[in-house]
Formats: C-alpha cells, sequence, structure tokens
C-alpha cells in the first residue's frame, strides 16, 4: 500500500508545475493580469491532502487569512474593500458587464439588490477608467470604483 | 491557542483531584449527579455522546473504545480519550462548577456538549443558567451560515491524485439568491503543510498521517480560484436539507473543533470522512460514518450523502478549461485561427478578417482568446508581455456585446459507477478454456462506463485477476498495483501531454524467460478528438521488467504503442497496438482490441480479443467477463 501511495505522488509531482513554495508572501491564486500577487502555487500535497498551507484560520475575524491580510471583503459592515484577489476575475466581469466578481464588489459595498444592475452597467461604462493599464493596482482600481460611484446620482450614496 | 490548551490540562487535573476528594465540593448538584450514577453511565455509553467525542470501536483501548482525536485539548478528563464516562463526569463537573469563570471557560468552548447535557439533565439549575459567549457567538454572526451546502470539486486530467474528488462545506447566508456566494465561508478539511519541506516528503508524510489535520475557513471564491481557475476541476454544489437546529448544532460542534489537530490520512481519515463525522453530529440519527470502515473517497461520501436524503439541490459550476473548450466549440474553423492569432497578437483585431465579422463574433472570437490567454497564464509567473496582450484583449471585449456561454451540464458524479469491482468470467487461450475472478479496488478504467468520471482519464490502484485453466490449478494473472493513464486531447490551442504508469505482476508471452514478470512501465505521447466520440492516440514507452526464470534481473525495454478509444451507444471500445524491444534482444508485441457494454449504472460486459507474439511464436486468446460495480 505505501509503494502505490508513493507512486501516486511522485506521478503528480512530475505532472504538476512546481512553481514555488505553497503559501508565499501573498498567497495568491494565480493574479495573472494585474501585478500583486505571487505566480502560481500549484502545489503537491494541497492537491493530495486537500490540505491549506501556513495561514490556516479559521474565520475568526475577517482579514486574518494571510491570502487577504490587507482587509477582506465582508457581508456588511466594512466598506474597506480589498480587490487584491480577485482583480482578474473583476477585470474580466467590468469588461463584460456582469458576473460574480462584480456582484461581489457590489456585495461588499453594500450596493442593494435593486442598485446591481445600475452598478453593473457603471462599472462597464467606466471600464477605461477603472483600468488605465495593465499596471495599475488594486487600490488604484478600488479609488476609481469609488470615484465613478460617486458621479452617479443612484450610487453615490453607497461611495460616502 | 498554546495558552488556552494548558489552561484545560490544567483544569482537567483541577476537576480529578475534586472529584477524587469529593467532600470538599459540598455542591447540591454535584451530590444530585453522584446519586444518579446510573443516569451518568447510561448517558456516557449514548451514541450522541460517543458522536460528541468521536469515538469509535478500537481493540487496542482498555475500554474497546477511544477518539480519533489524538489532541488532549479536545478533552477534559486526563483518559478522555479512551473513556467516555470519565469524559462525560469532568465536563458536567466543570459546567456546574461554582467557579463562574470555570464554567464559562468550558461551557464556552464546548457549546454543543452544554447544549446536549442541559437536555439530557433537566433538574441540574446550573447548567440551566444561561451563559453569554462572545466569541463564540461573534464567531457564529461572522460565519452567518443559515444553508450549508456540501462542495465536490471533480477530478481534472493529468493530475492522478485529484482523480478521487475532494469535498468541502459551504456556509451560505440566508439571502445567498440575492447576495453573492463567493464571500460565502468555505469550511475544509485538510493538512496543514509546513512549506519547508521537500516535495518527496511532503507527499509520503500527508499520506502516511504525519501531518496534522485541521478544520479551516475561508472565503468560498478563493476555493473557486483554487479548483476552478487554477486547477480546471468542475466544482459541483449540493445544498443540504438541514434544518435551522441541524446547522446550529453543526456550526457549535465546529466550534468545538475548532483548534483541534486530527492526523491526516489519505485514504480514510481525509476530508471526506471528517465531513460526514459533522453531518452526524448535526443529524444523529443518520448515521454514515458506519459506511466507510476502510477508506472514504469523496465521491463515494457524496453518493452516501444523497442516498441518506441530505441533499435539497445539486449545481454544476464548470471550470475555466470548461468555459474555454465551449467558447472554442462555438467558434467556426476560420474564426478559431483568427482567435489563435488575436491571442498571440492582440493588434491583429485592426485586421481586415477582424473587423469584417458582426460584432457579435467579434465579441465571441476575443473572449475566447483573452480566456486562452488566461489559460496560459495559469501556469506561468506573470509575464509583461502576456499581461500587456490579455490588457488589450479586456479593452476591445468591454468595447463588445458580451458573450456568456453555458456548457452542457455533464452528467453527475453520483451516477457514476462504484469505485470497486468485482468480475467473473471466462474465455480461451490458444483453445485452453479457462475461469476468471477479479477484483479491483479502485476506481476507473478508460472503458468503464463514462458517467460522472472525466474523459480519458484512468486511475486503477491494486486490481487482481485470477484464473483457473482446464486440468490445472488457480493461478494469478495478473496484479496491478497501480495503472494510470491519463489521454487529454491534443487541439490548436490547447496541447497537453498524455501519458501511462503502470506497476504490477503480469503473465507474459515470452521466448526468453518464463512466463512470470514483475514490471513497471510508463509512456508519453499524444492524443487526438478526431471525431465525436472518437479519439487516437500513441505513447513511447519504456519498462523494467524482472523475470524471476530469467538470468539478468531486470531487463529494460523500449516501445511504442497506438490505438483508439470509441464512444459507441452500448459502451467503449478500444483497439491497440504495442510492441517492445528488450535489452536482452527480445521482441514482444500484441494486438488487443476490447469492448465494453454497460447495461447499468454498476453492470457490465467486458470482451476482448487479443493475439501475442515474440520472435519464434504467437498465440490468442477471447475473453468475456461480467463486471459488478459497487
Amino acid at each position: 500500500m505505501r509503494k502505490m501511495m508513493l507512486a501516486v505522488g511522485f506521478l503528480s509531482m512530475t505532472s504538476g508545475a512546481f512553481a514555488e513554495a505553497p503559501g508565499g508572501p501573498d498567497c495568491g491564486w494565480g493574479n495573472m493580469l494585474f501585478a500583486g500577487e505571487s505566480g502560481l502555487p500549484i502545489h503537491l500535497l494541497a492537491t493530495i491532502t486537500n490540505g491549506t498551507s501556513g495561514n490556516n484560520t479559521f474565520g475568526m475575524t475577517s482579514g486574518t487569512n494571510g491570502c487577504s491580510a490587507n482587509g477582506v471583503l465582508t457581508y456588511g459592515g466594512s466598506s474597506l474593500v480589498n480587490l487584491t484577489p480577485i482583480m482578474d476575475e473583476f477585470s474580466e466581469d467590468v469588461a463584460r458587464g456582469h458576473g460574480d466578481a462584480l456582484t461581489t464588489v457590489a456585495v461588499a459595498l453594500e450596493v442593494k439588490q435593486e442598485d446591481r444592475a445600475r452598478f453593473n452597467q457603471v462599472m462597464h461604462d467606466n471600464f477605461n477608467q477603472l483600468f488605465p493599464s495593465e499596471n495599475v493596482t488594486a487600490e488604484q482600481v478600488m479609488k476609481s470604483v469609488i470615484d465613478v460611484m460617486k458621479t452617479d446620482t443612484r450610487l453615490s450614496k453607497y461611495a460616502a | 491557542m498554546r495558552l488556552k490548551h494548558s489552561l484545560f490540562v490544567f483544569l482537567s487535573a483541577v476537576f480529578l483531584l475534586i472529584s477524587s476528594a469529593f467532600a470538599a465540593l459540598s455542591d447540591v448538584t454535584v451530590d444530585t449527579l453522584k446519586r444518579q450514577q446510573s443516569l451518568l453511565n447510561t448517558l456516557a455509553s449514548s451514541s450522541e455522546w460517543l458522536g460528541l467525542l468521536h469515538f469509535r470501536t478500537d481493540s487496542l483501548s482498555p475500554t474497546g473504545y477511544s477518539s480519533f482525536i489524538d489532541d488532549p485539548s479536545f478533552f477534559l478528563a486526563e483518559t478522555g480519550k479512551v473513556d467516555a464516562e470519565a469524559e462525560l463526569e469532568a465536563t458536567l463537573q466543570a459546567m456546574v462548577s461554582e467557579n463562574r469563570g470555570i464554567r464559562e471557560s468550558v461551557v464556552c468552548h464546548f457549546p454543543l456538549r452544554k447544549k446536549w447535557l442541559e437536555a439530557q439533565l433537566p433538574n441540574i439549575s446550573t447548567l440551566q443558567a444561561p451563559l453569554s459567549c462572545p466569541e463564540y457567538l461573534q464567531w457564529r454572526e461572522e460565519v452567518n451560515a443559515a444553508k450549508v451546502s456540501l462542495i465536490f470539486p471533480a477530478a481534472y486530467l493529468n493530475s492522478p491524485s485529484s482523480m478521487f474528488g475532494h469535498t468541502f462545506l459551504r456556509f451560505d447566508p440566508a439571502n445567498v439568491e440575492d447576495d453573492s456566494e463567493w464571500l460565502s465561508w468555505a469550511l475544509n478539511f485538510g493538512a496543514t503543510i509546513n512549506g519547508d519541506d521537500n516535495s518527496i516528503f511532503f507527499a509520503y508524510r500527508g499520506l502516511a498521517g504525519g501531518y496534522p489535520g485541521q478544520f479551516s475557513m475561508m472565503r468560498y471564491f478563493e476555493k473557486i480560484k483554487e479548483y476552478s481557475y487554477m486547477e480546471n476541476r468542475d466544482m459541483w454544489e449540493y445544498r443540504l436539507n438541514l434544518t435551522p437546529e441541524e446547522v446550529e448544532r453543526m456550526l457549535m460542534h465546529l466550534w468545538e473543533l475548532k483548534d483541534v489537530r486530527f492526523k491526516y490520512y489519505f485514504l480514510d481519515e481525509n476530508c471526506a470522512f471528517r465531513l460526514l463525522e459533522l453531518l452526524e453530529i448535526a443529524r444523529p440519527s443518520s448515521p454514515l460514518t458506519s459506511k466507510f470502515p476502510l477508506t472514504a473517497i469523496p465521491a463515494d461520501t457524496v453518493r452516501a450523502v444523497i442516498e441518506g436524503r441530505y441533499v435539497a439541490e445539486r449545481r454544476y459550476r464548470p471550470s475555466e478549461a470548461v468555459l474555454l473548450k465551449e467558447r472554442i466549440r462555438r467558434l467556426d474553423e476560420s474564426e478559431r485561427e483568427l482567435a489563435y492569432l488575436v491571442a498571440e497578437n492582440p493588434e491583429m483585431m485592426a485586421s481586415l478578417d477582424f473587423s469584417a465579422l458582426p460584432l457579435s463574433r467579434q465579441g465571441a472570437v476575443a473572449q475566447t482568446a483573452y480566456s486562452y490567454n488566461r489559460y496560459e497564464q495559469r501556469k506561468t509567473q506573470r509575464s509583461p508581455d502576456l499581461a500587456r496582450r490579455s490588457f488589450k484583449l479586456l479593452q476591445r471585449i468591454s468595447q463588445l456585446p458580451a458573450d456568456s456561454v453555458e456548457p452542457a451540464i455533464p452528467e453527475p458524479p453520483e451516477t457514476g459507477h462504484g469505485s470497486t469491482m468485482m468480475g467473473i468470467g471466462g474465455g480461451s487461450r490458444d483453445g485452453d478454456a479457462f475461469t476468471q475472478l477479479q477484483f479491483r479496488y479502485s476506481y476507473h478504467d478508460l472503458l468503464d462506463r463514462q458517467e460522472g468520471y472525466p474523459r480519458g482519464a484512468q486511475i486503477i490502484a491494486g486490481d487482481a485477476q485470477f484464473r483457473f485453466y482446464e486440468n490445472d490449478n488457480w493461478e494469478l494473472h495478473r496484479f496491478d498495483i497501480i495503472n494510470i493513464i491519463s489521454q487529454s486531447p491534443v487541439n490548436k490551442f490547447l496541447r497537453p501531454l498524455s501519458w501511462r504508469v503502470q506497476a504490477g505482476f503480469e503473465r507474459v508471452w515470452s521466448d526468453f524467460g518464463g512466463d512470470k514478470a514483475y514490471q513497471v512501465n510508463g509512456g508519453a505521447g499524444r492524443s487526438y478528438d478526431v471525431a465525436e466520440g472518437l479519439s487516437l492516440f500513441g505513447f513511447l514507452t519504456a519498462r523494467l521488467e524482472h523475470d524471476p526464470e530469467y538470468k539478468t534481473w531486470i531487463t529494460p525495454a523500449a516501445g511504442i504503442s497506438t490505438g483508439y478509444l470509441l464512444n459507441l451507444p452500448w459502451g467503449f471500445q478500444s483497439t491497440r497496438v504495442e510492441g517492445e524491444y528488450f535489452s536482452s534482444d527480445e521482441i514482444r508485441y500484441r494486438g488487443v482490441l476490447e469492448q465494453n457494454f454497460d447495461f447499468a449504472q454498476n453492470h457490465a460486459f467486458r470482451a476482448h480479443l487479443s493475439q501475442e507474439w515474440n520472435r519464434s511464436d504467437g498465440r490468442w486468446e477471447a475473453g468475456i467477463v461480467y463486471r459488478y460495480y459497487f
């Protein structure tokens, strides 16, 4: 049995990229378009044992998870939104005008259900302002999101 | 956490002292308990209490029982790991203690034990008194769980270790439909890895229980990114029909397990098993773990949870790779060509070919190119060039009509055949009739019924075949320790390597030594989908063989293997032709035709026809085996 397991482990190792030790400084999962997170920690044991690496928390408080240590998206409460972990997904959703990442940001900003469509539309229309280049940072994007919302009559109340 | 732990050890020691010097504590409630010794016995041996302590029968334990949990911080009594009654007494002593601090710390650490004892012992007034546990309440509010879903990320090709799947839970707020489940909390049970370990050591320790397993929580979007984006695994979400009370029980118990360290074993005490325990805690009337005494393969546990009537609703979340494939599929040949060019060089969007397309097709092409770049980026560090190209595409996409795709939903994992298989059949080898018995421990081969399993993936672990030839005895015909094949098709966009590896014992047609061969072999190659349901494959192979009747101990060989895999209405068919040349100058080659007839989820026939040759002679064989999966 032991022999078999070792072999299986060995195999998956050769088949997967082994870019770097898991749980790098930012513990990012492939934020590739926009800089800010480390590359790709596909790691063997995490796959085998479904493990998490370092930064193990129990969700005791928001923001303690190492992957998003500098302020996490939350349900209600904080409007301090850290876009870093979902920058790629957010940019793609803004380009398309809909998607889970866009909804997530709307929820985190406490945009009410009836204003979500408006939120999607306004973000989409302002793609170029939100994402002026591929080197934009999450903080800059977040600032632009707030700026854009402030200029919209229905969304300005959420950006105060 | 260390501090808390030692506090508990200290506290439990104190309680032991107290209970031995019983008179010292002239509390009425403790007297009451003492008089109710028989009641305590009954409570301590009840299945609910044993469940709360994660007890199972254990012949090595002096009491015949012991807890799965090794972590002493989970027990108040020193003998708590093996003695459920001592643990019950210690828990009660603490929960009715005159010292409010002790009472509070134990009650707030074990809210479900408290709730259960409170219901069982209504006469003990101290137990009924309300206590506030701000830490627990704060966490409970943060988790905001009204509904629970079981999430199953399916296997993905090219990673055999993922083929058994994984399971974890997701806690959703009551209004998740309006909000984003991306922000819901996911509860994962996994090994805690020390990033400094080197990789091979990693694997070994992970499988042999050398890493501590722990529950951890993270936002669901992190899981989506991990599975759907990074590993290209489809995710199945099963919303459970737990009542609010059952959800409450689960959360309370989870809190009790907050910092507990389990041992993590890949095969049995793994993610899937721990989640079954949690479901049992939530709904004690519906036993699940007892169905998995030896191994808990996540796909099997999903089936058990469905059969146990825990599931209200199922949802499919396609992986990014599936979405990309669907995007590619919806383009015609010239659009595909264009998408490929545009991905490499976004300036091509200014070309006549591109601008001649209707706007909606431009959107589809640009989106495909973008998704392809993203898929490629997945495998590397961020590169400025790739980022620039992706960004150009994204800018253009924002000006074009949105293109959404909804891939067809595949058969869900629970519709798949059972992961263990037994077979009985017979056939003839060169006119010599034989009877065959087979037992395969796990999991799926290329010709098995497709539903619920990834296409082009085979993982066999522990497959024994015995034969009885006329005028002879039973003999071991073949034993595969592992036999893994990964055939992912190559197309214009995706060029994955196909590979295979096998190790075990087999009977060979050799004109050099005997017919017994202990061998390990592997191959690398390509696979192409040439038509709907028809793929061709080719491998270059290498082999090391030990033949006990041959003079060299190990004989290496190199060879090729090629053939097709065809999906017919009654089952998969495959033909392959392969040959090997050995360092001993021996040559062997063979042709094999196999046909599966699957007539139900767990029943199939497998027929084969083969011819083998060596330098001097050939032999043929035909046979059919009935296969039962469970």
